[in-house]
């Protein structure tokens, strides 16, 4: 009773401070330099916050000039209130989104740690100061803004945040002793916090990747082990996880090298040790064994990737002495049998599944590997006797493998047979056997297809891959007569013109491409544009030179239109404007 | 066929193409010796002797005045020089040089005197009078020089015409009526001037005008036609051809010239590159004629020599004369003669013409690209860019506010019956004009006038256009396009601008040496950008070491954006592109860019900038300015347009007041 009674109390007496600020950060989009601090929003006079929730609305509908403007007003009016360095951030923000860079820097960043240099939003000046020379390329000024930063605020985030922008212009700059000093200092030096989580996180991965790419395994794990209880290096699979990532990455490069093959053993054999010391000693306690399986298979991917055979079926049977030989460990020595080529074992393996469906379907896919579908199609024979009530999914995947295989005949009579015994999926069964009589070339058995799924079906969507097929057999009036039954408008009229355009039949594309135009902006100004391709080709130029200005007039904001104005310039040396910019 | 390349090795390895080898470098080490030790020898001795001659001519009592002449000569010669390059930036120095100029006066006097007395011809005092007016008008340009600048460049640009004239004519006089000693010594002269001036031009040193190089080159076709139509009364075929084939140099670098200055860039191109290929074919028709005639006389005197008994040979039939040789010497393997059919490496198969032919067209082929080069590095090599000598001040054009007032007439008939009072004249409302106006002079450091003190008297701002392999960079150039930029950035600025506007190759930056390399170039087009590893290089050092800066114009495609954004990727790695601020210098001044104007958005809206040690060494504008700059403005408004043409003084002025602050740091440093 009376936890509730002092919870009610405290929330009643934060409400009004929560509001305050949720209104005052109403539309800002999330980025912390832009929100008011709770404990600031908590002691401003109504008049005070009243002022910059108006502020803050012009910022969030992006008129900055009127937006900047009321915080010059809230810094005129109330120079002494708590909100007063924030207020002069967000005038500098104004600047920022204005592209005043500079002036932001100088009259804004720079007054707020001149004029509140206690304030917190100080330190965060301090840090935007170098930021922003950072963002408009004056990287000494940003470097020398970021080390101040450091110094004048070395527990502060925007120290680390700071460091962490060093990093990146180390990066840019190749500079790579810089940046190794960078990430050692954020992996060993600094305090972690919820706020500088990700950073330090990050930055223990690039170093162990540094050191694994060295082939400085030891001190890798070292870095990683450093940031181990972070809550991002959790997230991101733990050290184990990110040796594993990072290392497997590393070995792999590294053993594509000759000169660097010993680097990528010895790593190996380090990661692996690593690995393998992380595996539980009781196997039977919670997820131990999930654990163990985890490792194990990590540590065979580390030895295939120095191409270590013998050790990777070895630890993939000591994986199943150690959980049992289940259908997944099998599973993975299949694999690997199938990596080396030795396809004759990897079907023994297949065939001790304790899974028998799983085990012939996996070797069914063995055969379509192979090309050899009239194998495929036995075994998807011995897999429908154990699994008589999946039959049409194990036909069909048969008749997959014979279209594959491009023998469309025995491909569309099987997916008929599978359409007889599964009614309730006929449409799809008779769509396949169409597709399949399609890609063969097979255009007249494809119609009739087609015609019987739309029966089926009578779904009218059909009739554009009829239409597809009569193109493909010079049978124009047919073809447009199915395109236009397709229903499928406006790329229906486009098609019709395209062919229409083909037969030299300037006319009727046009009407066509005109049709299209009705269909919304974006499709009418590629119905312009190809009017515009016609009349050129009918040596139409003056009508074609309308079609492309009219690009350029309707929709001067549109790729289209820059193509348009670039065409005219180029081919009939007309120049045309696009509006021109705005002040924005 | 497989053999063919053993064959050829067998060949370049066989005994025979070593000794050909060996003859070569023999004959010419023979020959640079006999050069140097008789030629050389005889020219110098002869050098001497006209020295010493000319020494003891002047030494006599009675050319006391003369020697005293050509001594002041000199001196005014290296005067001129040191002022026309500029080194006279402080007004006490240019005046108290002045005294030196004046003695000039003096001398033209007393010569025009003296040819007076000595009763000289009419065309010979004519001749002196041309020559005094030099020293004259020199003194009055240079007095203006230091008073009214502006006066100065017009008197000085007059006078320097008048005399170009006098002289062009006298010059034309003498060649029609000169006897064939003075036309022989007027065409050498004419020559080494030519040369020279030639080489003042390739390497676009702006000591004289154009129209002065245009006139004087054009002298060179009088010449050639005053020598073509003298040999033909000479009836020789052979020294006709030879001054036919001469005449082909003057002509050709006058067709390329005069295009160039027309600003026909296509037609230059195709003269420059018709020109060369007649001289090597002309050079070669010399050659192969030459090499023919002296085998045939060689072949004809052993022939004779054979048939007087006074020579072993063995005859051969017709047929084979026509592929070898017609008489061969018996025991001839000691011939070392190329130019003698019978020559050891020639072979003794029936193929020596062949073989003879074919090692002509090689060596010819050889040497003619040597001498291309050769050439190509001397005059390709050197190229001056320099910037307008002046000073001023990097700041932002002031809105000024001119009161205007206007007043009003009252006229009042005192007669009548309405009272009328003139209202005070407090309350007569003042009508305020505003103007946008300099109220400093644009440029950069301390000088006279508008321009930078880096630069020099000749130099001027030049715009430069990057030629590229794969695009349309062309577009948009010339007369009447960025041209007008030009124009219009003189008029904003009052800098000395080259009258057109120019392009370059890529790799013609590396001609420019550090210190005296363009400020700024520009590069636009719309297809694809293709650049070779070595033109990054260059365009690398360009950008970095000598301190350029590249404004590039999307002149029509997204996919434009994407090629140049790779091609900085490749020449500036370690830099990223940012978007350049409105506040940044090179969108505040001279002009305040409010927001950034384009025609056509084809890469965005903002413009995107590499910076290196806070210097934008490049500059990206994202939608086409150069067609804003054209004349109609693709149809912008016109705010946009002059927005546009604001930006690109704003660039160039950029550029040049970077490019001078650099120079002013590198000369502390020195």
């Amino acid at each position: 009773m009376k936890l509730v009674f002092s919870t009610t109390l405290l929330a009643a007496l934060l409400a009004p401070a929560l509001i305050a600020q949720t209104k005052i950060n109403t539309g800002l989009r999330g980025d912390r330099h832009e929100q008011l601090r709770f404990e600031v929003a908590t002691k401003l006079r109504q008049t005070e916050k009243y002022q910059l929730i108006v502020a803050q609305r012009f910022f969030a509908k992006g008129d900055f000039k009127a937006a900047m403007a009321e915080f010059e007003k809230f810094l005129t009016l109330y120079e002494r209130s708590q909100a007063a360095p924030y207020a002069q951030i967000m005038w500098s923000h104004c600047l920022i989104r204005q592209r005043k860079q500079n002036t932001a820097i100088r009259d804004g960043y720079q007054s707020v740690i001149d004029y509140w240099p206690e304030s917190p939003e100080a330190a965060l000046a301090a840090y935007l100061i170098g930021k922003t020379y950072k963002d408009i390329g004056e990287v000494k000024n940003s470097i020398k803004a970021f080390d101040k930063v450091r110094e004048d605020y070395p527990d502060k985030h925007v120290s680390v945040l700071s460091l962490w922008e060093i990093l990146d212009i180390a990066k840019v700059h190749k500079d790579e002793k810089l940046r190794i000093k960078v990430l050692k200092e954020l992996t060993f030096d600094i305090k972690r916090t919820n706020a500088n989580d990700y950073h330090l996180t990050r930055a223990s991965q690039e170093l162990a990747g540094y050191y694994f790419y060295a082939g400085e395994g030891t001190k890798g794990l070292e870095a990683l082990q450093e940031q181990g209880s972070a809550s991002r290096m959790r997230r991101d699979g733990g050290v184990t996880g990110q040796a594993y990532g990072i290392g497997h990455r590393a070995v792999s490069d590294l053993h594509k090298n000759n000169k660097t093959v010993k680097a990528a053993e010895k790593l190996t054999d380090q990661l692996i040790s690593f690995l393998i010391g992380k595996i539980p000693e009781d196997l039977e306690k919670g997820k131990a064994k999930e654990q163990t399986k985890d490792l194990l298979s990590k540590v065979a991917s580390l030895h295939a990737a120095v191409k270590r055979d013998k050790e990777v079926l070895d630890t993939y049977m000591r994986l199943g002495g150690l959980i049992g030989m289940t259908d997944e460990v099998l599973g993975k020595i299949a694999s690997w049998h199938k990596t080396k080529k030795r396809r004759k074992e990897a079907r023994q393996t297949y065939e001790k599944f304790s899974n028998k469906v799983n085990g012939l379907a996996n070797i069914a896919t063995m055969y379509a590997e192979d090309k050899d579908p009239d194998g495929a199609k036995n075994i998807y024979g011995q897999i429908i006797q154990l699994d008589k009530e999946n039959e049409p999914k194990w036909a069909s995947s048969s008749a997959k493998v014979y279209r594959e295989c491009k023998k469309a005949e025995q491909a569309v009579q099987i997916y008929d047979y599978v359409a007889s015994i599964d009614p309730d999926n006929k449409g799809k069964w008779l769509t396949e056997s169409a597709s399949t009589w399609q890609e063969a070339g097979k255009h007249e058995q494809a119609i009739e297809s087609w015609r019987g799924v739309i029966t089926a079906t009578g779904d009218a969507k059909h009739y554009w891959a009829i239409g597809d097929c009569y193109s493909a057999l010079k049978d124009i009036p047919k073809a447009l007569q199915s395109y236009r039954l397709s229903d499928n408008f406006p790329s229906a009229y486009f098609r019709m013109a395209d062919i229409q355009r083909g037969q030299k039949k300037w006319d009727e594309a046009l009407v066509l491409y005109n049709q299209a135009r009705s269909y919304g902006d974006g499709h009418a100004q590629n119905a312009l544009w190809k009017i515009g391709e016609t009349y050129e080709r009918a040596n139409r130029r003056e009508q074609a030179i309308k079609s492309y200005q009219s690009i350029c007039k309707l929709y001067p904001k549109s790729r289209k239109a820059s193509e348009a104005h670039a065409h005219l310039q180029n081919k009939y040396k007309i120049n045309i404007t696009l509006g021109g910019a705005k002040e924005e | 066929m497989a053999t063919a390349p053993k064959n050829l090795v067998l060949r370049l390895t066989q005994k025979q193409f070593w000794i050909l080898v060996g003859t070569v470098l023999k004959l010419a080490a023979l020959k640079l010796w006999e050069f140097s030790s008789s030629r050389t020898l005889r020219g110098w001795e002869w050098s001497k002797k006209q020295v010493t001659s000319f020494w003891s001519y002047l030494s006599l009592p009675e050319n006391k005045f003369l020697k005293f002449s050509l001594g002041y000569a000199v001196l005014w010669i290296t005067l001129m020089w040191v002022w026309t390059s500029n080194w006279i930036s402080m007004t006490w120095l240019h005046w108290t040089i002045l005294p030196l100029f004046i003695p000039g006066i003096y001398f033209a006097f007393k010569w025009y005197r003296r040819a007076e007395t000595n009763q000289w011809s009419q065309i010979a005092r004519l001749r002196m009078a041309a020559l005094l007016l030099i020293p004259i008008l020199q003194v009055l340009t240079y007095v203006l020089d230091g008073l009214f600048y502006e006066m100065a460049k017009v008197v000085g640009a007059t006078s320097f015409t008048i005399v170009s004239l006098i002289w062009a004519g006298l010059f034309c006089w003498d060649l029609t009526t000169g006897s064939y000693h003075l036309r022989r010594n007027l065409s050498i002269g004419y020559g080494i001037a030519w040369c020279w001036f030639w080489y003042l031009w390739s390497t676009n040193t702006a000591l004289f005008p154009e129209l002065f190089f245009f006139l004087f080159f054009s002298l060179s076709l009088y010449l050639v036609y005053c020598w073509l139509d003298m040999v033909r009364h000479w009836k020789d075929d052979v020294k006709f051809r030879a001054a036919a084939s001469l005449s082909i140099l003057p002509v050709w670098q006058w067709l390329v010239f005069t295009t160039h200055l027309l600003g026909w860039g296509e037609a230059r191109a195709f003269t420059a590159g018709a020109g060369l290929a007649t001289v090597f074919f002309v050079g070669l028709a010399w050659t192969v004629w030459y090499v023919d005639k002296r085998a045939w006389e060689l072949q004809q005197a052993r022939f004779y020599k054979a048939a007087e008994g006074e020579a072993k040979v063995d005859f051969t039939g017709p047929l084979s004369a026509m592929s070898g040789s017609a008489a061969v010497l018996q025991g001839g393997d000691d011939i070392w003669d190329p130019f003698d059919l019978d020559a050891r490496f020639y072979g003794r198969g029936e193929k020596k013409k062949l073989h003879q032919s074919l090692t002509t067209i090689g060596s010819y082929s050889l040497l003619f690209l040597l001498l291309f080069l050769f050439l190509t590095s001397l005059s390709g090599c050197m190229e001056l860019y320099e910037m307008p000598a002046g000073g001023g001040e990097q700041k932002q054009v002031q809105q000024v506010v001119v009161q205007k007032v206007i007043k009003k007439k009252f006229v009042i008939n005192p007669f009548s019956a309405v009272l009328f009072n003139p209202p005070p004249i407090d309350q007569v409302k003042l009508q305020l004009t505003e103007l946008t106006k300099h109220a400093y002079t644009v440029g950069y450091g301390k000088g006279k006038g508008a321009g930078f003190s880096g630069g020099t008297n000749r130099g001027m701002v030049r715009f430069i256009r990057l030629e590229y392999n794969g695009g349309d960079w062309d577009q948009d150039f010339g007369v009447g396009a960025d041209e007008n930029l030009l124009i219009e950035y003189h008029v904003r600025t009052s800098h000395k601008t080259a009258k057109k506007t120019e392009s370059r190759k890529i790799m013609q930056l590396k001609n420019f040496p550090v210190g005296k390399s363009p400020p700024m170039v520009y590069m636009t087009g719309q297809r694809s950008i293709s650049v070779t590893n070595k033109e990054v290089e260059i365009l690398r050092e360009y950008l970095l070491d000598k301190q350029g800066m590249l404004f590039a114009d999307n002149g029509g495609s997204g996919g434009w954006h994407g090629q140049f954004f790779n091609m900085m990727k490749k020449v500036l790695p370690k830099v990223r592109p940012v978007k350049v601020p409105l506040d940044h210098p090179v969108h505040q001044v001279p002009y305040v860019i409010p927001f950034l104007p384009y025609v056509a958005p084809h890469g965005g809206k903002d413009a995107f900038g590499w910076v290196v040690d806070s210097r934008l060494v490049a500059y990206y504008h994202p939608g086409d300015i150069g067609d804003a700059w054209a004349d109609g403005h693709a149809g912008v408004r016109p705010e946009i347009a002059e927005l546009c043409y604001q930006l690109g003084t704003n660039i160039i002025f950029y550029a040049h007041a970077e490019y001078n602050k650099w120079l002013d740091r590198q000369n502390k440093k020195n």
